[in-house]
């Protein structure tokens, strides 16, 4: 696997990890992209976006909408 | 026994009554209880004793201290004897002048007279004592029975034991039991018979002492003493400085003669430690000056290139321009630094200040990544700022404690004996861990509970607990309303008190019967001061963040916060970890935890350091890592740090590290992280550096200088001349002017200075105008974010699971005689107690597959393999096995994985699934 894959292999795991964690009773996906703008850097979020649009079923669905509140 | 310090002779009282005696004519009040002996003391008419010393209880049995109290018969012992109400006390006397000297001859009778050969020699409070007495002569001859061929214990690698010279005052087999709490000494034998012994009758290196020096301390004669003592001799100056080990940061008085450092001798003012210490921060400092330092600064163009010995100013440069370079073709973000929780506050100031203004990225990121990132996330997010809230002392008010994911007596010994002393007087104890740490059973110490959850289930139980709190309506309503965020409350009780949160839900999934969840949440909820206490067994893991939230909702609920006996304590890994982390070492923070993108904060920094910063956050060293593998991270500066053993899933840094075309690295030693490194930079020993150390109870101590930096320089100066190279001029002359600059910019450090701290000794952030002298407990009034906020915590299993092929469960962890991944201890003659790693597993897993103890095995997990002996253990459950990572040639870290706290990605070292199975050897 070359590093970029890997690279997105992580994001992908990071997000979806991120979104299932997150503290129940507010939106999954605010949450997400409140916790993401905080601590990823720009490249990470660039990178999240394009997986995002390329291959979004790797992503869970609540991901997917916390890149579009991120854009 | 300890040169130059004043000795009261018995521990101070601490009761509000006041009584007034006259001690030889002079005046004197005291506080209710206190001794004659120290009342005399503080009037500076000291009264002869032996076996009597201030952070002991008085025991009376020299017969040296006696006193005549008018209007009493007989001649009391002024140690045991409390002052009362208008005494009238005479110390020296005819009377007590004979008596006194009567008792002196016989002591020496049965002593050794060389004192001219003593290692003791004018450090000797017998030799002391007897010219107190004006003893001169002895009547008795050496013909009778004695002890003077009794024989001498050097088994112990640091002291000796010559019980020819002792005088059984029974000091250290108090010191033993009353500061340490280990019970290894006693006094065998009866009459003249009697003499110190080991519990066991075994020469000290096999006995349960734990080399804690706290009986060297308390022995008055050279009967226990350092071997470092009788090969150089007794020490002529001294400095005070900080321990550099553990999370604890104990003071030490460092004893010189000339420029050689003889002995470390415990601070008895160290705010932390009180006097005591353990068998690192006493003992373990011999790595300092060990022939593998390396004190010139090298470079090379390639890894698989020699090492070449440059001067600083070459290696500066080529650093510089080799980052510059990189930068160049790669782009600003290209590179960036790791910042150690080994090095001073004002030490990793400079270079997360380096990395931001001169590099121009906030690419910085601290070891704490790998420990306590997720103390720093759960406790912002629910009382607002990433700190413990108590000071240690607080444990003694403590009426219950629970431990959870935590291994005091190993990792921060000193306060686990101050912890084993409030058990000892009765206070309950819940242990939350897989291993039945020492803890559990020790002499005089049992916890009521121990919940032997499976890893990584801590969420379930502790959202367990809290389950059980709310539904028996234990919450303290009171505090919650007056305290707290009351919707946040809400929330979480309405979450909580689901049933898929009950004890009995979660009990297929924790392995932790419920009815003692349920008997552990009322001794908690109930004991009126319920204290947490935590370690890496907390925040490892893939919700290392959810659970300290979780923990810091459990005292909330219980109202277990602000004031003395409760609060969330985390126990930090190495002495400046939080230190580092409030200097401003995260990528997404500057110093005092404010985000990058808070331009108000930012503006401040913008302002004082003369640039324009990133309001970006950088790359945490995960990021790091992945982001070099492919090929997009070029250049790296590692201050004090070894991540090529101490992170996770090693195979994969390696490859990050190979792929960068700069390494910077600034250590003691060229340790595994240097075989990838292009430039070496040597480091300073604590012994060297000036600065402060921050422990884990917010307590700033200062580091002097004990000896010049054998390299020549200061590790911030470095890191300065670096930063310039690199075009941004950082000019500072002296380590007071970066705490000066920290201070000006860190309201919770705005009255921290070198001045300050040099006289009042330590002070516990938050300091400033508010609370000049420090804040030792934390959200008394209010919390730091106003009020507390609850956070529903659901639990989620890892992804890390038990499988066919990987059935068993390893988890991770440091013992204590070795520190972290060894770097210093494996330097030292501590490894006589662990010269390797081994790994425990239960007897039948280890039946199951053939193995036996001390077999050789290889242990496998999906990442990697290795090999190392196995022990059987009955400290863990069945299905889980446990090793230490203090030596590179075991490889543990090769065998843990990526996963990692989903908010920090702190990494999950305490859960990897593994296959055992019996080998033929050690790794190649």
């Amino acid at each position: 696997m070359s590093g970029v894959v890997e690279q997105d292999a992580r994001l992908v795991v990071m997000a979806n990890q991120i979104a299932n964690n997150v503290p129940v009773g507010r939106d999954v996906s605010e949450q997400v992209a409140e916790h993401i703008g905080k601590f990823w850097t720009n490249p990470m979020r660039a990178d999240l976006q394009r997986i995002a649009e390329q291959s979004s079923d790797q992503l869970r669905e609540e991901v997917v909408a916390a890149v579009a509140l991120l854009a | 026994m300890t040169i130059f310090e004043r000795d009261l002779g018995t521990p101070a009282m601490a009761a509000d009554k006041q009584v007034s005696v006259t001690i030889d004519g002079m005046p004197i009040t005291v506080p209710e209880g206190t001794s004659i002996m120290r009342a005399a003391a503080l009037l500076d008419a000291s009264i002869p004793k032996l076996c009597a010393t201030d952070n002991l209880e008085a025991f009376g049995s020299c017969r040296l201290c006696l006193v005549e109290v008018e209007g009493r018969p007989g001649t009391p012992a002024s140690c045991t004897t409390p002052c009362q109400e208008g005494m009238v006390v005479n110390t020296q006397t005819p009377r007590l002048d004979k008596l006194r000297k009567g008792v002196m001859e016989l002591y020496i009778s049965d002593h050794p007279l060389d004192c001219l050969t003593c290692s003791a020699n004018g450090d000797c409070e017998l030799q002391d004592m007897a010219g107190a007495v004006g003893l001169r002569e002895v009547r008795y001859s050496d013909e009778g029975e004695n002890h003077l061929a009794a024989g001498k214990d050097e088994s112990n690698p640091y002291f000796t034991f010559d019980a020819s010279k002792c005088i059984v005052c029974s000091r250290c087999v108090r010191a033993c039991s009353e500061v340490q709490g280990t019970f290894a000494l006693t006094i065998a034998g009866r009459g003249f018979e009697s003499a110190v012994s080991t519990a066991q009758n075994t020469d000290f290196l096999s006995s349960d002492c734990v080399s804690c020096g706290a009986c060297v301390q308390a022995c008055p004669t050279a009967t226990l003493q350092e071997k470092s003592v009788i090969d150089k001799g007794v020490p002529s100056r001294k400095v005070k400085t900080t321990c550099a080990y553990c999370g604890v940061g104990c003071s030490f008085t460092a004893e010189l003669r000339g420029d050689e450092l003889v002995r470390m001798v415990p601070d008895k003012q160290g705010g932390a430690n009180a006097g005591h210490s353990c068998v690192k921060g006493r003992f373990a400092w011999g790595y300092a000056n060990h022939e593998d330092r390396v004190t010139e600064p090298m470079v090379r163009d390639a890894i698989d290139a020699e090492w070449r010995v440059v001067s600083w100013e070459e290696a500066i440069q080529f650093a510089a321009t080799r980052l510059k370079q990189i930068q160049a073709e790669h782009g600003v973000d290209a590179i960036g630094g790791i910042t150690s929780s080994r090095c001073t506050n004002e030490e990793v100031y400079v270079v997360q200040k380096m990395v931001r203004a001169a590099f121009g990225t906030n690419n910085v990121d601290t070891c704490a990544r790998v420990c306590h990132s997720p103390t720093g996330y759960g406790l912002k997010q629910t009382f607002g700022t990433s700190a413990g809230t108590q000071d240690f002392a607080s444990v003694q008010n403590a009426d219950a404690i629970l431990v959870i994911g935590a291994n005091p007596t190993d990792a921060h010994p000193v306060f686990g004996s101050r912890m084993k002393r409030r058990l000892r007087e009765g206070a309950e104890l819940i242990v939350i861990d897989p291993r039945a740490i020492d803890l559990v059973r020790s002499p005089h110490v049992s916890a009521q509970h121990h919940l032997q959850l499976r890893p990584g289930t801590n969420v379930a139980v502790v959202n367990a607990i809290a389950h059980v709190v709310v539904t028996e309506d234990w919450v303290a309503r009171e505090f919650v309303n007056e305290r707290c965020d009351v919707e946040s409350f809400k929330a979480w009780e309405r979450f909580i008190a689901l049933p898929e949160n009950s004890p009995e839900a979660l009990e297929q999934v924790t392995g932790v019967p419920a009815t003692a969840v349920r008997q552990a949440a009322e001794t908690y909820a109930k004991a009126g001061n319920g204290a947490i206490y935590y370690g890496l067994g907390v925040t490892e893991h893939s919700q290392g963040s959810t659970m300290v939230m979780a923990m810091a909702n459990l005292a909330m609920a219980t109202g277990n916060i602000g004031r003395p006996g409760v609060g969330v304590n985390p126990l930090r890994g190495q002495n400046n970890v939080q230190g580092s982390c409030d200097m401003g070492s995260f990528p997404h923070e500057f110093a005092g935890y404010r985000h990058v993108s808070d331009d108000s904060a930012r503006g401040l920094f913008d302002t004082a350091w003369g640039v324009s910063l990133r309001g970006d956050p950088g790359m945490r060293i995960p990021n790091m890592l992945d982001a070099a593998v492919a090929g997009k991270f070029r250049g790296l500066y590692v201050q004090g740090e070894d991540i090529a053993q101490s992170d996770p899933n090693i195979h994969h840094v390696e490859a990050a590290l190979k792929a960068m075309d700069c390494v910077i690295v600034q250590d003691l030693f060229l340790n595994e992280t240097a075989r990838f490194a292009h430039v070496f930079l040597p480091g300073t020993s604590f012994l060297e550096k000036d600065g402060t150390f921050t422990n884990a109870e917010r307590r700033i101590n200062r580091v002097r200088p004990v000896v010049p930096p054998l390299s020549g320089m200061s590790e911030w100066g470095v890191t300065c001349a670096i930063s310039e190279a690199m075009g941004y001029p950082m000019p500072y002359n002296t380590a007071a002017e970066i705490m000066d600059e920290i201070a000006a910019l860190t309201p919770t450090f705005a009255g921290v200075s070198f001045g300050l701290l040099d006289k009042v000794g330590s002070v516990q952030w938050p300091c400033n105008g508010d609370a000049p002298l420090g804040t030792p407990i934390m959200h008394e009034q209010r919390f730091v974010r106003g009020e507390g906020q609850f956070v529903t915590t659901p639990y989620v299993p890892t992804d890390e699971r038990s499988t066919r092929k990987y059935p068993l469960l390893l988890t991770t962890g440091r013992i204590l005689s070795q520190y972290n991944v060894g770097a210093q201890t494996r330097r030292t003659q501590n490894t006589v107690w662990h010269a390797e790693d081994i790994l425990d597993i239960h007897a039948a897993d280890a039946e199951a597959r053939g193995v036996a103890d001390g077999d050789w095995i290889e242990i496998s997990s999906r990442v990697g393999s290795t090999r190392m002996r196995a022990r059987l253990s009955d400290d863990i459950p069945a299905g889980v096995v446990y090793t230490t990572f203090h030596h590179p040639v075991s490889g543990t870290n090769v065998i843990t994985t990526d996963n990692s706290d989903w908010a920090t990605n702190c990494p999950e070292y305490k859960v990897t699934a593994v296959e055992v199975r019996p080998s033929m050897g050690a790794s190649s």
